[in-house]
């Protein structure tokens, strides 16, 4: 690897880890960073501020470090994948699976717990569909992105069901604020799962980096390269599904962080997923952290974080494109 | 080296057969064209040489073992396949399309080490793209990209290269250049089996041809006995001249009538 490129990895990784220092500091209860500084390194157990950064602020942080990092990791494997740089966490029906999930648990109970517990469990049903059916036919990326869509559909149509017998001055707001995305709910407990399966999806996905490169090849040119084709298909994907999966039950639907930021990623560092997937976890850790640090302090109540990697992803996409469009017209 | 189709059939799904006993053998050292019509079969007996594809009838053996026999891996150490269409979905640099090459010696939680990085500049060296190798695949011109992916089999450590159709989208000049790579690199023991729509290439860099027609072998044998008239008429339903320059050069020229539209 080039040297300025490596400069530019490591840049990337200290990214997440300075801004999370910084957003601890940061909050709209308490004076300003001198206090929050004081209050962190407090020994006074009783200290609101010191009480409030470590109970509140820090596993926020964690988890929206973590839910930036599975998005955009996922982002770029499925990418990979399915050979298709258009492709994000929606196409394989997981985050659908999820809002019905959350919604359904939302309606029956409302609890917190229930709620993550729902959109996991629907997000995995709905990823065990897509293979299952997917698997029948062929596996080929074409098949599950086709049978993607089609379940994707179900649990929409699921989620409307829902909305449609919702109370609609209790539960529907709930349901709807629940899909805008956001941290508000984070805590040490619901961060527990969250980082263990991030641990497992993300490490398992690391670990093969390299080999997702053959399998952008297709399937005919990766199995000539002694490749096993379907069975490391799958296993990405499921990966990626459980990524996907914990970061929607956490918090809800955040788009474009797992569409946008592969593509900043790969414009920096190269295409090779040896590097792409360090650098894009990395890079969508640092932005849904920053985001969610101003969904959080911008105004006096809570900006919904799906609103604003909306506001962000958008203009940065069709950036992305008329950059890629020009290059291409370049090129030719 | 020796690979060997014997009698091999092969049919996509339940459809009827796109090859039928088709006999077919390349040694170290051979450059062997496989020519015929569109949707003759010869992507397809590719496919099956390369073990990508499992005959549904009648077995490739390569040095003695049946093909299904090894394992994918092992397979892949000895028979790189260069494929008629590169259509990478990513900007990858010829020195990442190379190394990837060296996949059938990379673990699956691997990297490619320091021996594989060897092996991809040793290669690069070999068909002379050192110069390109940090350019993007997709900037490159058609015959480097044809190179790239030589250099990829080399990479791979193969013996028997399969290239389908390599110099469709190439001039004569370019085509000459790869098929002086293929000719240098045969020499020194490398195989090569080129499917092509070009019996005029044939004639000039083929130590072997095989005529395929619906999925059969109408013949095979050396190109100067092999491509004749006859073969070429029965192969592609229409008329040619083989015709012999003053230096003994051999070509092969479509007979076009005046009543045929032009």
């Amino acid at each position: 690897m080039s040297s300025p490129r490596r400069r530019l990895l490591w840049l990337l990784y200290a990214l997440p880890v300075g801004i999370f220092f910084a957003t601890l500091l940061m909050g709209r209860y308490g004076g300003g960073v001198g206090d929050a500084l004081r209050a962190l390194f407090s020994t006074d157990t009783s200290d609101v501020l010191h009480s409030l950064i470590l109970r509140v602020r820090l596993p926020r942080a964690l988890a929206a470090l973590l839910v930036g990092a599975n998005l955009a990791a996922s982002g770029a494997v499925l990418q990979g994948l399915f050979r298709n740089p258009l492709v994000d966490a929606r196409i394989l029906g997981v985050s659908s699976g999820a809002a019905f999930g959350a919604s359904l648990a939302i309606l029956l109970s409302g609890s917190a717990l229930a709620v993550q517990t729902g959109a996991f469990a629907f997000a995995l049903l709905a990823m065990a569909c897509v293979l299952a059916i997917g698997w029948r036919m062929g596996a080929a990326p074409l098949v599950l992105l086709l049978v993607g869509i089609a379940v994707s559909a179900l649990f929409d149509s699921l989620l409307g069901l829902v909305k449609v017998v919702a109370d609609p001055l209790s539960k529907l707001p709930s349901i709807t604020y629940w899909l805008l995305g956001g941290l508000s709910g984070a805590s040490w407990s619901t961060l527990a799962p969250l980082a263990a399966l991030s641990v497992l999806g993300l490490g398992f996905l690391v670990l093969v980096r390299w080999r997702l490169n053959l399998l952008t090849l297709g399937d005919d040119e990766a199995a000539s390269l002694g490749v096993r084709v379907r069975p490391l298909r799958a296993a990405m994907v499921v990966a990626a599904s459980v990524l996907i999966a914990a970061s929607v039950s956490q918090a809800g639907m955040i788009g474009w962080i797992g569409l946008v930021v592969p593509h900043v990623a790969r414009a920096w560092v190269g295409p090779d997923h040896a590097r792409l997937l360090p650098a894009s976890a990395a890079l969508g850790a640092a932005i849904l952290l920053a985001l969610d640090t101003v969904a959080r302090t911008a105004l006096p109540s809570e900006i919904p974080l799906g609103i604003l990697t909306g506001l962000l992803g958008v203009p940065a996409f069709l950036f992305l494109l008329v950059g890629y469009l020009r290059a291409r017209g370049a090129a030719r | 080296m020796k690979l060997e189709a014997d009698r091999v059939s092969f049919a996509y799904g339940r459809g009827s057969p796109c090859l039928h006993r088709v006999s077919f053998a390349i040694e170290a050292r051979e450059i062997a064209f496989i020519l015929g019509a569109n949707g003759s079969g010869k992507t397809t007996l590719l496919g099956c040489l390369a073990g990508t594809r499992r005959p549904t009838n009648g077995t490739v053996v390569l040095d003695g073992r049946p093909l299904h026999a090894l394992a994918a891996r092992e397979r892949a150490k000895r028979i790189g396949v260069v494929p008629q269409l590169h259509d990478p979905a990513f900007p990858f640099s010829v020195e990442e399309t190379v190394g990837l090459g060296r996949a059938p010696y990379v673990g699956l939680f691997s990297r490619p080490s320091r021996e594989d990085r060897l092996a991809v500049e040793r290669a690069l060296d070999v068909v002379g793209l050192t110069a390109l190798r940090r350019r993007s695949t997709m900037r490159l011109s058609g015959g480097e990209r044809q190179l790239v992916w030589i250099a990829r089999g080399l990479a791979q450590g193969a013996s028997c290269l399969l290239l389908d159709e390599p110099t469709a989208h190439l001039d004569p000049q370019h085509e000459h250049a790869l098929f002086a790579v293929i000719r240098r690199l045969a020499t020194d023991g490398a195989a090569f089996v080129v499917a092509s729509h070009h019996p005029g290439s044939a004639l000039l860099y083929a130590t072997h041809v095989t005529f395929l027609k619906g999925g059969a072998v109408l013949r095979s044998g050396p190109p100067e006995k092999t491509i004749t008239a006859n073969a070429l008429r029965e192969t592609y339903g229409m008329e040619f001249v083989v015709v012999t320059g003053q230096e003994g050069e051999r070509a092969v020229v479509p007979r076009i009538c005046s009543a045929d539209p032009r």
